[in-house]
C-alpha cells in the first residue's frame, strides 16, 4: 500500500516537473528572468538583448537577437518554455544587431516597428548580399544560421505612439526621436512596471551618436522614461537594471553638456575640447571611441546646430 | 508528343485552379475593384467588407456587419486565395464592423485607431444583450454567432500609421469627430484605392452623435480627396469615386447655409428643426437621422 502511494506520489512530482515550463535557468546561461514570464537573452554582454514575453495569447519578443545565430537559441528558448507561438516581434530599432534574425520568427510573427524603419532597413548596406555573405563566413554556425535569411521589413510602422494587447499583456509604444537610429521606439508595460529603452541609453557604455542624434532630444527621452517609474529597465545593449540605468545616463549627458558649454563660453574648438574634455566617473565606461562623437553632439547643441 | 499534351493539359488544370475566380462566381455581394481587391457590400446599406488579397496573405477592411456576412466573407476568401486571412483593420469599433472579429481572428492580428478597444467594452457594458437578441433573430444568426467572444484590437495606433503586407501598403489615418470613437481611412496609395469609413456615407443621412461635428468631417472629406483615389469604399453604402465627397460636401454646404440663415435671424433650434427642409434629398434613407443633422449644423454655425 504505502509502496503503491509512493510510487503514486512520485510519478505525480514527474509528470509536474514535466509539464512545468522551463526556468530561466533551464533555458540557458545567457537567459535572464526579470519578472514573471519575461526573460532576457544576450550572449555576450553588450551585444543587443532580446526578450521573450510569453502571454496567454502567444510570446512577444522585443528585437529577434544579435545574429540569426541567438535569433534561433531565442526560438529554442520559447519552444523549451511552451508552445506559444511567437505571434508578435517588436523592434527597438532597425539596425542589423536587432532585426536580422526577423526571418526565424516571421511569418507567423507580425513584426512592429517605428514609422521609418522600413525605409532604414532597405537602404542600409547592412543587409547586403556581399555583407551578408561576410557574415555567413564567420563559422559554419553562422552559415546555417542564415540560411533562409530574408530581410522581413515590419508589417506595423506606427508614428508618434501605439498600443499593443496581447492577451492579458499591454504594451506601450513610444517613438523616441533623434536618440539612436532612424526609427526607435520604447516599450512600456504599464501593469507589470518594465521598460525596453531600446538604445537612447547604455550601461556603462558610451552611445554611439550619428549626426542626426541629439543630446537634448536623448534628455527629452530619459526623461519621459523616468516619469513613467519603472521597476525594471531593459536597454537596447547592456545589463538590464533598475530607473539608475536613466539616472545615470541623464547625469552623464547633463556633464557633458556642462563641459562643453564652459569650453565654448571659453572660445575652445572642437577639437580642443575632444583633447580636453573628460567626465567624470565615465573611466570604467565601454566603447571610449564613441566619445568624440559623443562630445562632437554636445558641441551640436550647445551651438544649436 | 503525348507527354507534351499531357503537360500542356497539366498546364491549364493548374492555372484554373489558381486561377482568382471572377467576383461574380463568389456571390452577388461581392464585387471586384482591382485586382486582387474586393468588397462585399453590405444589403440594405449595412456595413461593408473590403477583401485585399496580397502575396502574404489576406487583410480585410472591417469584418461584416453581422457573423452572419463575417461566415459569408470568410467562405469567400477561401474561394479567391488558399491564403489566411493575417489582418483586419476596423475603420470603427461599432458593432457592425466588429462582432464577427472572432470569425477571423485568431489567426488575423486586428487594427485600429486608439480607443476603439475602450468604445467596444463601453458599448457591450451599455447593451449586454445585444448579441443574444441578434443571435435569436434567425437559425442562421445563431448558428453564425456558434464560437462567438468579443476580440479586441491587439493594435491600436493613433494619428497615421502603416501597414505592409506582401507587395501592398496601407495607410491609416485616424479621422477625429466623424462618426465614432475610433476611425480609421484606410489609404492604398498604389491601387488608389481609399475606404473612406463612415465619415461620409453614400445616399443616407449620417448619424451624429454629441462627439461627431460637421467642420471635422468636411476637413476628414478634403483630406481624403486630396489623396486622389480612383475608388472610394464607404463604411456603408454603394462604393464610388470622389463624386462620394462632392456629394457631402454639397450637402452640407446647404444644410449649413439654411441652418445659419435662421440661427441667424434668431431662431431657436427647435424652430429651426421644424422649419429646415432639404427637398434636394428625399430621396435618401435613414430620415430620422435628419434632426440630428440639422442639430450638429446648429452647433457648427454657432461655433460649438
Amino acid at each position: 500500500m504505502k509502496t503503491k502511494f509512493s510510487l503514486a506520489v512520485y510519478l505525480a512530482a514527474l509528470g509536474l516537473w514535466l509539464a512545468a515550463p522551463a526556468s530561466a535557468q533551464d533555458l540557458g546561461p545567457h537567459f535572464k528572468q526579470v519578472k514573471d514570464g519575461i526573460y532576457v537573452y544576450a550572449a555576450v554582454l553588450n551585444e543587443a538583448n532580446s526578450t521573450i514575453i510569453r502571454t496567454s495569447d502567444g510570446v512577444v519578443l522585443i528585437d529577434a537577437g544579435q545574429s540569426p545565430k541567438d535569433s534561433y537559441v531565442v526560438a529554442a528558448a520559447v519552444k523549451k518554455l511552451g508552445s506559444d507561438p511567437v505571434r508578435f516581434v517588436i523592434h527597438t530599432e532597425p539596425h542589423p544587431d536587432h532585426v536580422m534574425g526577423d526571418f526565424v520568427f516571421s511569418p507567423p510573427a507580425v513584426v512592429v516597428a517605428a514609422s521609418g524603419a522600413s525605409a532604414s532597413m532597405k537602404q542600409s548596406e547592412s543587409f547586403s548580399p556581399a555583407r551578408i555573405e561576410r557574415e555567413t563566413a564567420k563559422s559554419p554556425e553562422m552559415r546555417d544560421a542564415f540560411k533562409g535569411f530574408r530581410l522581413v521589413p515590419p508589417h506595423v510602422e506606427y508614428r508618434n505612439r501605439m498600443t499593443l494587447t496581447v492577451g492579458e499583456r499591454t504594451f506601450e509604444l513610444y517613438y523616441l526621436k533623434n536618440v539612436h537610429s532612424e526609427a526607435d521606439t520604447a516599450i512600456w508595460l504599464p501593469k507589470e512596471r518594465v521598460l525596453f529603452t531600446a538604445a537612447s541609453v547604455g550601461v556603462k557604455r558610451f552611445g554611439n551618436h550619428r549626426p542626426f542624434v541629439s543630446i537634448p532630444d536623448t534628455l527629452d527621452a530619459i526623461r519621459m522614461m523616468q516619469a513613467l517609474k519603472p521597476e525594471v529597465v531593459i536597454p537596447g545593449h547592456g545589463v538590464p537594471g533598475t530607473a539608475k540605468i536613466l539616472d545615470d545616463m541623464e547625469n552623464y549627458y547633463d556633464a557633458l553638456m556642462k563641459g562643453v558649454t564652459a569650453m565654448v563660453k571659453q572660445g575652445k574648438s572642437l577639437d580642443e575640447i575632444k583633447k580636453e574634455l573628460k567626465v567624470p566617473g565615465t573611466e570604467d565606461w565601454e566603447g571610449k571611441d564613441r566619445f568624440p562623437n559623443n562630445i562632437e553632439a554636445a558641441y551640436r547643441a550647445v551651438k544649436g546646430n | 508528343m503525348k507527354l507534351k499534351f499531357f503537360s500542356a493539359l497539366f498546364a491549364v488544370a493548374l492555372w484554373l485552379i489558381a486561377a482568382p475566380l471572377p467576383a461574380q462566381d463568389l456571390g452577388p455581394q461581392i464585387k471586384k475593384f482591382k485586382d486582387g481587391i474586393y468588397v462585399y457590400v453590405g444589403k440594405n446599406l449595412n456595413s461593408n467588407c473590403g477583401i485585399v488579397v496580397t502575396q502574404e496573405g489576406v487583410v480585410l477592411i472591417d469584418s461584416g456587419h453581422n457573423p452572419t456576412d463575417s461566415r459569408a466573407i470568410a467562405d469567400a476568401v477561401k474561394k479567391i486565395t488558399p491564403l489566411p486571412i493575417r489582418f483586419l483593420i476596423d475603420t470603427e469599433p461599432h458593432p457592425d464592423h466588429t462582432t464577427g472579429h472572432f470569425v477571423f481572428s485568431p489567426p488575423a492580428t486586428i487594427i485600429a485607431a486608439k480607443g476603439a478597444g475602450e468604445s467596444m467594452l463601453a458599448r457591450d457594458k451599455a447593451d449586454p444583450d445585444r448579441n443574444r437578441k441578434l443571435a435569436e433573430s434567425s437559425p442562421e444568426m445563431r448558428a453564425a454567432f456558434e464560437g462567438y467572444r468579443m476580440v479586441l484590437p491587439h493594435v491600436e495606433y493613433r494619428d497615421r500609421m502603416t501597414l505592409n503586407v506582401g507587395e501592398r501598403t496601407f495607410e491609416l489615418y485616424y479621422m477625429k469627430n466623424v462618426h465614432s470613437e475610433a476611425d480609421s481611412a484606410v489609404w492604398l496609395p498604389k491601387e488608389r484605392v481609399l475606404f473612406s469609413a463612415s465619415a461620409v456615407v453614400v445616399e443616407q443621412f449620417n448619424v451624429f452623435r454629441p462627439n461627431v461635428n460637421i467642420p471635422d468631417i468636411l476637413a476628414a472629406a478634403k483630406m481624403m480627396k486630396a489623396l486622389n483615389p480612383e475608388s472610394v469604399i464607404p463604411g456603408h453604402g454603394i462604393p464610388g469615386t470622389t463624386k462620394i465627397f462632392d456629394d457631402s460636401e454639397r450637402y452640407y454646404a446647404l444644410l449649413l447655409e439654411r441652418v445659419g440663415k435662421l440661427a441667424r435671424e434668431g431662431k431657436s433650434l427647435d424652430e429651426i428643426q421644424k422649419t429646415v427642409k432639404m427637398p434636394e434629398y428625399d430621396g435618401w434613407a435613414t430620415k430620422e437621422r435628419y434632426p440630428g443633422n440639422i442639430e450638429a449644423a446648429y452647433r457648427a454655425v454657432q461655433g460649438k
